[in-house]
């Protein structure tokens, strides 16, 4: 939901070698983190969610730009460092066959790449007191609305809201530009996470029944 | 996406598919620096005119690559109107992002996957790397098991597949059906890997070969008018 599916040339090139530094220091670290055999091992259920990502990323939602993640679930499956990568795996992709910049890989995967994060971490936090696929469900939604929210702060940020505010309703709510427009991705926002969160959650208890040690708790 | 069919055009023997992978790779920066500064309509024209040429020269299928590059056009639309002052700032950002996909589309035309991974190899965790390789074949593997389950359950069922889609649960098991069968092929294989001695980088191995002047020289002429425009 939160692929910026930015063209290159649109945004500051201050802000695209921003998110490629980013980038650089977030691979670096995963690198370091999921190294041994242990976590070699994850390689193949790795490859096979990166590849899910990739489908889901591909297929629009109707005729609105937008479509399922599925990065969360990567998080949840493989925990937040491999679930990074896998983000970086499909982005990478889908930006050699021309969705989404180049010059935008770099934010785009540092955004989309917090999705996993969020997800495992509310995911571990609820799993506890909650059942696993409300836990998930929870996660998903919570992961999906903040980097929707930061995807449209880079855009608020990058000084394209004044052109944006000329044509939603950010007016009428009276707001800043920043939470213009964020008023007015609001419905559309929320509607995505909710699918993804519903699928995840149902995808979550699927596997927790079939193969729980899939789970990343587990 | 259509991946098979980049698949098939990589394998061509157009003067480009001879090129040096990591020659490519430069030219497509180059095309892609010039495509990003484009600031008039004319300097659009001229990049797309390289580019056009450079299609060319990657042989048949630029029907094909025509095809592709309209897909991200609906997603840029959106962008270019919202963020465009006019109509003429959003016509040269589409222009923008057509030269840019083409840019790309014509370098995976030109070179097989495992060479443009191949060029990452150095730059990446071998993790990452063989990730990305596992995860390309992982692709076909997994619409190839959505389409063998979706086909059991329409015959199962007895109706068409659309009713099937309606019904959530249904979609669900088959999704996770899906993912779970493309997991366990992969750790299948990933296995047999490791009987045969594989720890980490499957690319290690560079192919070589190939030339630098045809995709360096066609990218001499966008990058140079970059270059005169910021040194004016």
């Amino acid at each position: 939901m939160s692929h910026l599916h930015l063209p290159d040339g649109l945004l500051p090139w201050q802000v695209l070698v921003a998110g490629w530094a980013l980038l650089l220091v977030m691979l670096h670290i995963a690198g370091r983190r999921t190294s041994g055999p242990a976590a070699r091992r994850k390689l193949p259920e790795f490859a096979a969610l990166a590849a899910a990502m990739l489908l889901a990323m591909a297929v629009p939602l109707g005729p609105l730009p937008i479509h399922l993640n599925l990065g969360a679930l990567a998080g949840i499956l493989l925990g937040p460092w491999f679930g990074a990568m896998a983000v970086f795996t499909a982005n990478l992709f889908m930006a050699l066959v021309g969705h989404g910049g180049i010059t935008v890989l770099g934010l785009n995967t540092i955004i989309t790449g917090s999705e996993p994060v969020v997800a495992y971490w509310c995911y571990r936090l609820l799993g506890t007191r909650l059942s696993r696929p409300v836990a998930a469900g929870i996660g998903t939604l919570t992961a999906l609305s903040l980097s929707s929210y930061a995807a449209v702060g880079v855009l608020a940020a990058a000084g394209h809201a004044e052109h944006w505010l000329d044509r939603v309703p950010a007016q009428v709510f009276g707001l800043t530009a920043p939470l213009g427009m964020a008023a007015g991705a609001l419905p559309l926002i929320l509607l995505v996470a909710c699918v993804e969160a519903a699928l995840t959650a149902g995808l979550v208890a699927y596997l927790a029944r079939l193969r729980p040690g899939l789970l990343a708790d587990r | 996406m259509e991946l098979a069919a980049l698949d098939g055009l990589a394998r061509g023997g157009g003067p480009l598919h001879r090129s040096r992978p990591a020659a490519k790779y430069l030219m497509t920066a180059g095309f892609i620096c010039a495509a990003a500064s484009a600031a008039s309509p004319a300097a659009a024209g001229r990049a797309a005119v390289v580019l056009l040429l450079a299609a060319v020269l990657a042989g048949r299928g630029v029907f094909t690559l025509w095809r592709l590059a309209l897909y991200p056009l609906g997603f840029a639309a959106v962008y270019s109107l919202v963020f465009a002052p006019g109509l003429g700032e959003a016509a040269l950002l589409l222009a923008r992002v057509e030269l840019m996909v083409w840019s790309t589309l014509i370098l995976i035309a030109t070179t097989p996957v495992a060479d443009v991974l191949g060029v990452l190899a150095p730059l990446l965790p071998a993790l990452v790397v063989d990730g990305l390789y596992l995860t390309y074949r992982m692709v076909f593997r997994l619409l190839r098991g959505e389409e063998q389950l979706w086909q059991a359950m329409r015959l199962r069922a007895g109706g068409p597949s659309r009713m099937l889609a309606r019904d959530p649960e249904g979609f669900v098991a088959a999704t996770a059906v899906s993912l779970l069968s493309a997991i366990e092929a992969g750790e299948r294989s990933h296995q047999a890997l490791e009987l045969r001695g594989y720890s980490l980088g499957l690319l290690r191995t560079q192919t070589a070969g190939g030339g630098w002047l045809l995709p360096i020289g066609l990218s001499c002429f966008p990058v140079g008018e970059v270059l005169l425009r910021w040194l004016r």
